[in-house]
C-alpha cells in the first residue's frame, strides 16, 4: 500500500474502511463514492485527486463526521469515529469561511473556543500563530481588509492552532492566484510536518498534487473509486514545491496522472485529442 | 419564514433599500464581504508583511495632498451651494411675505417662525421635543428588543416560523395609523400609548431583520462550526445570534424613523404633549405659521436622531465592506 522503502511498518493514523456513499435522489439510488479504502501514516501528506464528481468532498465530509458513510468505518489512532461529530479532525474549506465581524485573531481563536479552550490561552496561542507566519501587525484587523492570499492564511491558522493531528483540506488555495498559491503551498507543508500533522489534501490541480504530497490518490468519476496511488515523495526530496516541479520524476507522475484522470472537454475533438493536449511534453 | 418569497426583500447594497414587498417592507441587507483583493505581490512580500506597510516617497504625499485638496474644495462647494439654497430660500420667503406676495396666514415668513421660536422655545417647543425623542426611543428599543427576541426564536424553530409567517405578514402589512384609535382606547391618552404606538412601528422590521440575519449565515461556516465539534447553541450564540444583530443594526436608521412615525401619529390623534401636540393644537387654532414651525422642528428631531444612529451603526459595523 505504499509504504515509504526501508520505514518500518508504522500503526496508521487514519484508516477508511470500505466507505460507500449512496444518495437517495427523485432518480433513485446514486452512487457517490464506491468501497474506499485507504491507509493514511502518521505525518503523511497525502494528496487526493479526481475528476469533478468523484465524491471527494463528500469522502471528506464522511471523515470529518458531518455525513454517515452508507457503508464502512472510519478509523483514526485505531479508534472508531465514523458519524462521530466531536471535531475529531480539523477540516479546512475551499471557502476562508472568516467570520467578517471577527478580527483576524478572533478568527484563528474560533474553533478553540468552541473546544472550550479558555480564552487568555485562545488568544495567546493564536497571536503566537499570526506572528510567526507572516500576519505580524494584522491581528486586530478585520477580514474586509485583507487580501485573498491572507485570509486563507489565517483560514490555514484557525485550522492549525486546533489540537487534532489529522487535517483535511479540500481545494483551500484553489481560488488564489498562482504566485500566491505556490508560496502558500510551500508554507503548508512546513507548517506539517513542523505540527506533526497527518493532512489529507483534495485538489483539482494535479501540479499541486505532485509537488506537494508524498503519496497522490487519484479517484475515477462517479462513483468514485480508488483509481490508482502513486508513490511521489518529491515535496520530501526537493523541500520546495517550485524546485519538485522542476523535478525530471515530475513530468511522468503528471502525465500518469492526467491519463488517469481522463480529463475531456465536452465540445468536439473527444479523449484522445483532449488527453494529449494536456500531456507535458 | 417563507423562504422562497422574502417578505419585502429586494435588498439591494448597504443604505437601506426601500423596496415594496407586498406588505410594503423592506429588509435592508448589511452589504456582504467584497471578495477578497489580489494580491500578485504578496507572494514575495512576507517579510513586507512583517514589517508593515511601506514608507511614503514624497511623490506619494504630494498625490495625496493633492487628492485631499480636491476633496476639501469639493465639500466646500457643495456646502456653499446649499447654503445659498438655504439663504436664498428663505430671502425670497421673507421677500415675498414683505411684499405681500405671500400670504402670511398660510405660510407665514421667516421674521413670524422666527418670534414664535424665541417665544416658545423654551416653554413648550423643547419640552414638547423632549417628550416626542422619549417616547420615540422607548418604542424604538422595547421594539427591537421584542423583534430580536422573536426573530431569534423563529430561527431555532422552524415549525414555529412557518406557523406564525402569515399573521406576521398580516401584522407587518397593517397601516399603524389605523391601529391607532384603537391602541389609544387601550392604552389611554397619555405617554405609553405613544409608545405602544412606536414599538408596534418597527417591531415587525426588527423581526425581519433578525429571522433573516439568523437564517442567512452560510451553510458552509455551519459546517465548518459543526465540524469544530459545536453543538447548535454554540452555532446559535457564536454566529447565528452576531449576524442576526448586524442585519437588525443596518435597519436601525429607517426604525428609528419608523418609531417616530409611530409617536407622532399618536400624538395626533389624542395627546397633551410632544411636538406631534403642538402641531395639532396649532392646526387646530389656526394657527399655521406655528404649525410650520413645529413641522420644521420635527424634521429637525428626525435628522439629529438619524445621524445619532447612523454613529452607532456606523461603529458597530464598522467590521463591514463599504
Amino acid at each position: 500500500m505504499g509504504e515509504h522503502a526501508g520505514q518500518p511498518q508504522q500503526k496508521p493514523k487514519v484508516e477508511i474502511d470500505n466507505i460507500s456513499k449512496d444518495f437517495l435522489t427523485s432518480r433513485g439510488r446514486v452512487s457517490a463514492l464506491r468501497d474506499i479504502n485507504l491507509t493514511v501514516a502518521d505525518g503523511e501528506f497525502l494528496c487526493i485527486c479526481g475528476p469533478s464528481g468523484s465524491g471527494k468532498s463528500t469522502l471528506f465530509n464522511i471523515i470529518a463526521g458531518l455525513q454517515p458513510p452508507t457503508r464502512g468505518t472510519i478509523r483514526i489512532d485505531g479508534v472508531d469515529v465514523t458519524s462521530s461529530v466531536l471535531g475529531h479532525v480539523s477540516y479546512m474549506f475551499q471557502k476562508d469561511l472568516l467570520v467578517p465581524w471577527r478580527t483576524v485573531t478572533e478568527n484563528v481563536t474560533l474553533g478553540l473556543e468552541v473546544r472550550g479552550v479558555p480564552s487568555s490561552e485562545a488568544e495567546e496561542r493564536a497571536r503566537s500563530y499570526i506572528k510567526r507566519y507572516g500576519l505580524a501587525g494584522f491581528e486586530d484587523t478585520f477580514p474586509k481588509d485583507l487580501s485573498g492570499g491572507m485570509r486563507q492564511r489565517v483560514a490555514l491558522m484557525r485550522t492549525m492552532v486546533l489540537d487534532n493531528s489529522v487535517i483535511l483540506m479540500d481545494e483551500p488555495f484553489s481560488a488564489l492566484d498562482y504566485p500566491t498559491k505556490l508560496s502558500i503551498e510551500t508554507e503548508v507543508r512546513e507548517l506539517a510536518s513542523e505540527l506533526d500533522k497527518t493532512v489529507l489534501f483534495v485538489t483539482h490541480d494535479i501540479d499541486e498534487a505532485v509537488s506537494m504530497g508524498d503519496r497522490v490518490v487519484v479517484l475515477s468519476r462517479a462513483p468514485g473509486r480508488v483509481k490508482a496511488i502513486h508513490d511521489v515523495n518529491l515535496f520530501q526530496r526537493y523541500g520546495s514545491v517550485v524546485r519538485a516541479r522542476g523535478a525530471e520524476e515530475f513530468r511522468e507522475h503528471f502525465n500518469r496522472i492526467w491519463d488517469e484522470l481522463e480529463v475531456t472537454t465536452d465540445v468536439g475533438a473527444g479523449a484522445g485529442a483532449a488527453a494529449a493536449a494536456g500531456r507535458r511534453a | 419564514m417563507n423562504q422562497e418569497n422574502p417578505h419585502g426583500t429586494g435588498a439591494g447594497p448597504a443604505g437601506g433599500n426601500r423596496s415594496g414587498g407586498p406588505g410594503g417592507l423592506a429588509a435592508v441587507e448589511p452589504p456582504g464581504p467584497e471578495p477578497a483583493r489580489q494580491d500578485t505581490a504578496e507572494a514575495h512580500d512576507t517579510q513586507a508583511a512583517l514589517s508593515g506597510p511601506a514608507a511614503l516617497s514624497e511623490d506619494d504625499r504630494r498625490h495625496i495632498a493633492d487628492i485631499t485638496r480636491r476633496q476639501r474644495r469639493q465639500a466646500f462647494v457643495t456646502r456653499g451651494v446649499q447654503l445659498l439654497l438655504v439663504v436664498g430660500a428663505l430671502a425670497l420667503w421673507e421677500g415675498g411675505a414683505r411684499t405681500g406676495v405671500i400670504n402670511t396666514f398660510f405660510l407665514g415668513s421667516p421674521t413670524i417662525l422666527w418670534e414664535l421660536l424665541q417665544n416658545r422655545f423654551a416653554s413648550s417647543i423643547l419640552p414638547g421635543a423632549g417628550i416626542t425623542l422619549g417616547e420615540t426611543l422607548a418604542g424604538f428599543v422595547l421594539g427591537n428588543i421584542i423583534g430580536i427576541s422573536v426573530g431569534l426564536a423563529l430561527w431555532y424553530s422552524r415549525f414555529l416560523a412557518r406557523v406564525l409567517d402569515p399573521f406576521i405578514l398580516a401584522f407587518g402589512a397593517t397601516p399603524v395609523l389605523a391601529l391607532a384609535p384603537l391602541i389609544i382606547i387601550w392604552f389611554g391618552t397619555g405617554y405609553s400609548s405613544k409608545v405602544a404606538l412606536a414599538t408596534l412601528s418597527c417591531v415587525v422590521v426588527a423581526l425581519l431583520q433578525a429571522y433573516k440575519g439568523a437564517t442567512s449565515v452560510d451553510e458552509d461556516l455551519i459546517s465548518l462550526m459543526r465540524s469544530f465539534g459545536a453543538t447548535k447553541h454554540a452555532i446559535f450564540r457564536k454566529i447565528v445570534m452576531p449576524s442576526s444583530y448586524s442585519w437588525v443594526v443596518a435597519a436601525l436608521k429607517l426604525n428609528i424613523g419608523f418609531a417616530l412615525i409611530g409617536a407622532v401619529i399618536g400624538e395626533f390623534i389624542s395627546s397633551q404633549a410632544g411636538l406631534g401636540h403642538i402641531i395639532l393644537v396649532a392646526g387646530a387654532n389656526y394657527n399655521i405659521p406655528l404649525v410650520l414651525l413645529g413641522i420644521i422642528c420635527l424634521s429637525v428631531l428626525a435628522l439629529i436622531m438619524n445621524l445619532a444612529v447612523g454613529r452607532i451603526e456606523s461603529y458597530l459595523l464598522r467590521w463591514q465592506d463599504d
